[in-house]
């Protein structure tokens, strides 16, 4: 060996080639001559040498006899040569050792090969020192073997350390808590320590010396030879070096999943291979667990139904551990009972019979955890104090255990229980109370989840289906959502609000009392009610009644507005028409009270006019004034006849008549009226059906109001043009007739009062004619409305139905 | 044309007294109220009847179904009422609203009685 080889090399040189000759000093001198090569010395000469050497030096004969020690020898052996020489140094070796050495020496003589042992001598105080040995064989000219030439090593220090270092290996192989297992290149256990005892429930003395395919379940049991083998030719790493899950196997048969790091010690005996396992099941059920949950959350993440979810938590409870049962009850508080929502393995029958169960202090696992809002656990039913209903039917069910959990809302309150039935008596682990719970947290968050997306969901599609306006602001004004009503209402979508001052809407007729309430929003954070006027998209003043919230976030500052607004411009409309309505009524009741004094006065005028003009004279100024007489006298008559056509019920006679004819006649009977002054009537019909079933003598008279009207605004030329089209009235046939002049057009006021009663622009007229003019059209279930094209003049639009 | 008339105004009366000559019509009796107009008409029958309505004792359309019951005498009936719903009755002939002027009035007689 290296150590030897050096010490000798110190000395001797040696080659490849050459042989090292010994050479005994021969008193006749006839020594032998080596090759010319050799390097010669004399036996005097090779015990000088050997005897400077800190090694033990020796020569044996052919036959293993010793022949010459070093000094050294002699030294820490404390033998004499006498005792020494031939076998006597066996004499000293350790007797563990002996047979080992000397078997494997004769082995080594028999077979002339070199030999190297380690082993035990005493020393000269009676002390065993380990030694490294090495012999090896001298050959002779002839090429036989006549001595052997041996060194010994002291090496008792490192052999020491050694074996300190393979005892605290050892002692921490014994103290492992994973177990741990060596075995040779054919599989064969060497050793393995109390851990792997514990884990696979062997006895070290039943793996050790048997192939470690023991340890595992098909298919590892059979191929683990065919793996090993395979390294072994190949070189090519699976498993070495590298964590790997696989399946070790218990004494009793059950598998488990375990960790495997296997390592790899090459040694003079050949390959080592340790492996060190790790029981993984609690980090696998774990694992699984984890991926249960997941998808539980995954689920409820996808918007699926509570059903569907606590379905899927009870399947994964399941899977995760096969030998339970689960069961999720949820607590219908207005019934006040338990319902039965998701089970799996669990008999029909069973869950038929705890449905609807009431909770009560002793009802059962899950009707006491319910009533209780506390962890019911039942280990056996058989021996466990329970109701007898419950026992009975646990125990027709094959049931023999039961752990309730109460599923518990954020606040506290029961929403429903976990259950996990078993077939066999059991009481639950840390792992199990874990589970347990973690399981109806777990169906906690789902059902509030669930819950909130539901009412959110509702929300949504209330705020969407409603017809109301529901807008969202923010405290500075701008607008954030903006449903369908809101839409209806304003024409504008949501794409066009959102993001823009909600003071786009604001008209101009209240927007400064705007920030009034908004400042006192901001002061009183409470809900206020008012009425607005808004504008549309398209310009058209709105009424609206809003209702402001203001909303607050959990620190108390104003974040939002939302407003819930109503379109109200028909309301009030209506309101504002019954308010008239009664007032001319009123007006109707003096009207027809006063009607036949009136009359009577006016007949009086008349009689008076009629006999005053057969006495005056025509063209005198006498007669002059009586004209004016009789002129202001048919304003009067005109005055209260219109009131009286105004505030009477409407009665039409009708028949079919042609609409050109009506406006033609209107037209002609103002001819007094127009006298001279330069006009222009155009009618462009566009060849439309014109007949229509009519009052014709009230049509008339909307015509005429409205020719009266054109002639009164329009100066010279009065220009009036007639334009007819088709049209619809809530889908019935229309014809729509527009009048139009060349006068200044109507202010936003006049448009928006011209048909109210006693309106008027002109320093002359009743102020009815426009609303009498809408009441005949209403009559006629037409319509008389102000146009809405940019051209200049005034524009109205009569409307017929052809049939009523 | 013999004409008969009733009103309880006399300003009324003293109307037709001056008016009727003047479209060459005679006036042959005058009554305040519906009962003497009935009286006058049976006594004297004239060839038409314009009356009032609203008058004290009996009012105009009473007189005319009294005298409709032996008297076939075209009537018109002046009123400050509005014109009753309804067909006309008992040789009502025209019903007019006050005011009237003379010339409608004459324009009615001459319905009465085409040519």
């Amino acid at each position: 060996m290296g150590l030897v080889s050096r010490h000798l090399s110190d000395f001797v040189r040696f080659d490849g080639e050459t042989t090292m000759r010994i050479v005994d000093q021969d008193p006749s001198g006839a020594a032998d001559r080596p090759a010319s090569r050799a390097l010669f010395l004399t036996v005097p000469d090779f015990a000088q040498l050997a005897d400077v050497l800190p090694s033990m030096v020796w020569t044996c004969d052919a036959n293993g006899r010793a022949e010459y020690f070093n000094a050294r020898w002699y030294e820490v052996t404390g033998q004499t040569p006498e005792e020494a020489k031939g076998w006597g140094w066996s004499e000293i070796i350790h007797p563990d050792d002996r047979t080992r050495v000397m078997t494997a020496w004769e082995q080594a003589v028999k077979l002339a090969q070199t030999f190297e042992f380690e082993v035990r001598y005493r020393m000269a105080d009676g002390t065993y020192r380990w030694h490294q040995a090495r012999t090896m064989p001298m050959q002779n000219n002839g090429g036989q073997i006549d001595h052997w030439f041996g060194i010994g090593t002291d090496i008792d220090q490192s052999h020491a350390s050694e074996e300190a270092s393979a005892a605290m290996t050892q002692a921490i192989v014994e103290a492992a808590v994973d177990p741990i297992i060596t075995i040779d290149e054919r599989g064969i256990v060497e050793s393995c320590n109390p851990a792997t005892e514990r884990l696979f429930g062997y006895a070290a003395r039943e793996v050790v010396g048997q192939n470690v395919m023991i340890l595992m379940p098909e298919p590892y049991h059979s191929e683990h030879d065919g793996y090993l083998a395979e390294y072994l030719r190949t070189g090519q790493r699976k498993i070495i070096g590298i964590d790997r899950e696989v399946v070790g196997r218990r004494k009793d048969g059950t598998t488990f999943p375990m960790e495997l790091a296997v390592s790899e010690v090459r040694s003079r005996g050949g390959r080592t291979f340790t492996g060190i396992v790790r029981d993984i099941t609690n980090r696998k059920r774990l694992e699984n667990e984890l991926r249960g949950q997941a998808k539980v959350l995954e689920r409820v993440a996808h918007g699926d139904s509570l059903p569907n979810v606590l379905q899927t938590l009870v399947a994964v409870a399941e899977e995760t551990r096969p030998e339970m049962l689960g069961l999720v009850l949820l607590l219908d508080e207005q019934a006040g009972c338990l319902q039965h929502k998701a089970s799996i393995r669990l008999p029909e029958f069973f869950c038929e019979a705890i449905d609807g169960l009431v909770p009560g202090p002793d009802v059962g696992c899950c009707g006491t955890a319910a009533f209780t809002a506390k962890r019911v656990i039942v280990e056996d039913f058989r021996t466990q104090i329970l109701n007898a209903n419950y026992r009975e039917m646990a125990e027709r069910a094959g049931l023999r255990a039961c752990w309730s959990e109460p599923i518990l809302s954020t606040a506290g309150g029961v929403l429903g229980t976990f259950a996990m039935y078993f077939r066999k008596p059991r009481t639950p682990d840390e792992n199990d109370l874990a589970f347990i719970s973690n399981s109806a947290q777990l169906a906690s968050l789902a059902i509030e989840r669930i819950q909130a997306d539901e009412s959110l969901r509702q929300m949504a599609s209330i705020v969407d289906s409603t017809n109301e306006a529901i807008i969202l602001e923010s405290s500075d004004g701008i607008i954030e959502s903006w449903n369908r009503g809101a839409e209806r209402i304003y024409g504008f979508s949501a794409a066009e609000t959102i993001g823009k001052p909600i003071a786009m809407l604001d008209s101009d007729v209240d927007s400064d009392k705007q920030d009034v309430i908004v400042e006192r929003l901001r002061r009183t954070k409470q809900i206020e009610r008012l009425e607005a006027i808004r504008l549309t998209k398209f310009g058209r003043r709105i009424h609206v009644s809003l209702s402001v919230s203001p909303v607050v976030d959990s620190a108390g500052n104003l974040t939002h507005f939302v407003t819930v607004q109503n379109d109200i411009t028909e309301l009030k409309a209506a309101q504002s028409k019954l308010i008239q309505g009664a007032r001319l009524a009123a007006i109707g009741e003096m009207l027809s009270a006063t009607a036949h004094e009136s009359r009577n006065a006016l007949q009086r005028i008349q009689v008076s006019l009629d006999l005053l003009g057969f006495d005056i004279k025509e063209g005198s100024e006498s007669r002059l004034d009586l004209d004016r007489i009789a002129r202001a006298k048919n304003d009067l008559l005109k005055l209260f006849e219109d009131q009286r056509s105004y505030v009477a019920p409407i009665q039409l006679d009708c028949s079919r008549c042609d609409l050109s004819e009506t406006w033609r006649q209107a037209w002609k009977n103002l001819e007094a009226s127009r006298g001279d002054r330069q006009t222009d009537f155009a009618e462009v019909t566009n060849g439309i059906n014109l007949t229509c079933n009519i009052d014709a003598f009230r049509i008339e008279h909307v015509f005429r109001n409205l020719f009266e009207n054109a002639l009164a605004a329009c100066s010279i030329p009065v220009a009036i043009e007639i334009h007819c089209s088709n049209t619809d009235i809530d889908g019935a046939p229309a014809v729509c007739v527009s009048v139009r002049d060349n006068g200044p057009g109507l202010t936003v006021e006049q448009k928006e009062r011209i048909f109210e009663a006693f309106y008027t622009t002109k320093t002359k007229g009743t102020g009815l004619g426009m609303a009498i003019a809408q009441r005949t059209m209403e009559a006629h279930r037409g319509t008389i409305s102000v146009g809405t094209s940019d051209r200049a003049g005034a524009e109205f639009l009569i409307v017929l139905p052809y049939s009523q | 044309m013999r004409i008969a008339i009733a009103d309880d105004a006399e300003d009324m009366r003293q109307y037709f007294r001056r008016l009727l000559p003047r479209f060459g019509h005679e006036l042959i009796g005058e009554a305040d109220n519906g009962r003497t107009l009935v009286n006058l008409c049976q006594a004297n029958p004239p060839d038409l009847i314009i009356t009032d309505i609203n008058m004290p004792e009996m009012d105009g359309l009473q007189a005319a179904a009294e005298i409709g019951k032996t008297l076939s005498t075209p009537i018109i009936v002046i009123s400050a009422n509005d014109v009753p719903k309804g067909k006309a009755q008992n040789h009502i002939v025209e019903y007019l609203v006050k005011p009237i002027s003379a010339n409608e009035l004459q324009a009615a007689i001459l319905r009465a009685f085409p040519a």
